[in-house]
């Protein structure tokens, strides 16, 4: 492609945009809740992708919104595995240890599987203007950044824990195809540290004051903890997604994220609120504000038009790997 | 005959085609530019209706094309007669004494679950499980207890043996399968207090001993513990928990870290209306217990107005368990005579 140096100063900045609203999301929250009880869970499948069509069709790009194209009886099916999975493991776990400890090795090495599958069933079932992605990690690879090299954190004293992430994005990213043209990531190990260094700083810090506070009074250690948490949690996660998408590339193209992490932390918070005080009813328009707030802070710095990509060949892939990870919470993404 | 105007994506390149659709009376769809292909608009799958994102048609060959007209697709599809179901769906979504209903209905379904639904089944699957279960539920509860909180007992030792007495009387009466063993411990920040672990140990702090003016009290106190072993409120508390939290995953649908924080708020709440209902579990054990053997149930009464007192007072234990019923209304019980 034209990746020339005038190209790269003549970029042109297009901001990505979300049309999403709270009241419209919260009508197919609740039919989705309404229904999936209805059918005994069964709807939730249908009710998934129903959610994720909502989200991604209200990101839009120039003048084209993503896809979500899943099909919800794969995702059924892919549920109902993950489900029989998790009542295995929790039965075992209950009634004979041992053999929920096999079970944990088995899943051990399952995970790097469940980590290919679930990116490649989620990026094959994205497409933009009538381009789907794809994801071409294999085990080999996935195995190490997120099986081998997490056992050494003990033996590190955690300090190994930022190249982790670095290896993971870079697995999740570098192996990531719009159509036939790749994503490319190029931040470096330092950069990496340089995020985590003073969040471990303020951790220990933190750790030390609550656990002093610990000793005067309960509810104002839960108060000044749980604020304490959020805060880093919202540090962490805006210059997080800032380093990772101003490092990644697509073809000619870049991505900018300019998020902040005092923006996320007052968002987190008064969604908090208004869920805690609408016993979950408030969920639909936190849910929107929150994603309205990270894809309005991306933009992709596009060098000449979008017009050039074209489609690789695509295969199916079941949606099991995606629903056990979901299952057993594993956070794999951007 | 109608026109739709958007854009049309060949699905080979990124390149999108400004395009406007044609569909003639007799379902035939062709398109302005004589160079984009001709299809019937039965083959073509036309995507369903979510909120007021782009429409797409999709051709045989993959080709898409997508407007943002939803409303004008709407009456097309209808004059078709076709996708039903996806307009049941979004009729639904966008009817607000539909969404009412919806709302009425999911509220009610949850709260019958909580109140009733989790508690019975919790109940079912605690005593079809074996017993020996219960004692793999916090099984080093007391190892961290003796850690964080507890300190070793000052009693005298001829109070003990009397007190331990009684115990093994007691535990003689009740369900097999627990091991009960009883132990001393200084109560440190909880004050006087009674603790009964899911395995069947019970924990008297001194303070509640000292607080104690004839045995019966502590013999009623014992009694009420017992309850929490006999009715496995360790291990219901446990199920109880879980599904909580399976629940809160299963109708917001989503897992992500966020929603699991805010899922512990409204999980207190409920977690400490189930602990009352525990509490008067093992009251009416207790009860039962102390009439059964013709010990004056007024005596827990006295124990537990004592207890209240010296919570409201400077500096008394706080903790005798906010999760516990109000006092007025478990002495009325004690002492009322049912």
């Amino acid at each position: 492609m034209q990746a020339t140096a005038a190209a790269a100063s003549a970029r042109r900045a297009m901001p990505f945009a979300f049309h999403g609203r709270g009241g419209e999301y919260f009508r197919i929250w609740i039919v989705n809740i309404l229904l999936t009880i209805l059918t005994l869970g069964i709807y939730s499948a249908w009710a998934k992708v129903r959610r994720q069509r909502y989200f991604y069709g209200n990101t839009r790009l120039g003048d084209a919104a993503f896809e979500y194209l899943a099909d919800p009886r794969v995702i059924l099916r892919g549920r109902l595995i993950a489900f029989g999975v998790f009542v295995a493991y929790s039965a075992a776990n209950e009634f004979y240890p041992p053999a929920a400890m096999v079970l944990s090795l088995v899943f051990a090495g399952a995970m790097p599987w469940l980590v290919v599958r679930s990116l490649a069933f989620r990026a094959r079932n994205t497409a933009f203007r009538n381009i789907r992605f794809d994801f071409k990690g294999k085990y080999r690879e996935a195995a190490g950044a997120f099986l081998w090299m997490p056992m050494l954190i003990p033996f590190t004293f955690g300090l190994i824990y930022p190249y982790i992430v670095r290896r993971q994005k870079e697995v999740v990213i570098g192996n990531t195809m719009y159509g036939t043209t790749p994503f490319t990531f190029s931040a470096r190990t330092r950069d990496f540290y340089e995020l985590f260094v003073p969040i471990l700083v303020l951790l220990v810090g933190g750790g030390m004051v609550v656990y002093g506070l610990a000793r005067i009074s309960l509810p104002l250690v839960l108060a000044v903890g749980g604020l304490f948490y959020l805060g880093l949690h919202s540090y962490l996660s805006a210059h997080l997604a800032n380093l990772v998408y101003n490092h990644s590339r697509i073809g000619p193209h870049r991505l900018r994220s300019d998020q902040r992490a005092r923006d996320l932390a007052l968002l987190h918070l008064t969604n908090l609120v208004g869920i805690a005080l609408t016993l979950g009813l408030y969920i639909p328009w936190a849910k929107v504000r929150l994603a309205r707030y990270r894809i309005e802070h991306l933009q992709l710095l596009a060098a000449g038009e979008l017009d050039a990509f074209a489609a690789g060949e695509q295969q199916k892939v079941t949606s099991t790997g995606e629903e056990i990870g979901e299952m057993f919470d594993l956070a794999i993404g951007v | 005959m109608s026109r739709l105007a958007g854009i049309y994506y060949d699905g080979r390149t990124s390149r999108g085609r400004p395009a406007v659709l044609h569909l003639g009376r007799d379902g035939a769809v062709w398109f302005d530019d004589a160079g984009l292909p001709r299809a019937s608009i039965r083959e073509l799958r036309i995507s369903e209706r979510v909120g007021n994102i782009p429409r797409a048609f999709v051709f045989p060959d993959g080709a898409r094309f997508e407007t943002p007209d939803n409303d004008a697709v709407d009456r097309l599809l209808a004059a078709f007669g076709r996708a039903r179901a996806p307009r049941f769906l979004y009729a639904l979504e966008s009817r607000a004494r539909y969404i009412l209903v919806a709302l009425a209905a999911v509220v009610a379904f949850s709260w019958m679950l909580v109140r009733f639904g989790i508690p019975e089944a919790a109940r079912a699957v605690a005593f079809a499980l074996p017993v020996e279960t219960n004692a793999a539920i916090g099984a080093s509860a007391l190892e961290l207890l003796d850690r964080a909180v507890l300190r070793p007992s000052a009693l005298e030792a001829e109070t003990r043996e009397r007190l331990a007495g009684h115990f093994a009387r007691m535990a003689a009466e009740q369900p097999q399968g627990f091991s009960y063993t009883l132990h001393f411990r200084s109560g440190g920040r909880i004050g006087a207090n009674a603790l009964a672990l899911p395995s069947g140990a019970i924990v008297l702090t001194d303070e509640l001993v000292q607080l104690a003016q004839r045995d019966e009290e502590v013999i009623a106190v014992l009694a009420h513990e017992f309850g929490h072993v006999a009715h496995r409120h360790g291990l219901r508390r446990a199920l109880q928990s879980s599904a909580m939290g399976l629940l809160a995953v299963l109708l917001t649908g989503d897992v992500s870290s966020t929603s699991a924080m805010v899922a512990a708020l409204p999980t207190l709440l409920v977690e400490a209306q189930y602990s009352q209902a525990f509490e008067h579990e093992a009251d009416r054990y207790a009860y039962e217990y102390l009439t059964r053997r013709g010990i004056e149930p007024a005596h827990f009464a006295n124990l537990m107005e004592r207890l209240e007192q010296q919570r409201r007072g400077p500096g008394g234990a706080l903790a005798y368990l906010s999760s516990h019923p109000p006092t007025a209304e478990r002495l009325r019980r004690f002492r009322g005579g049912s």
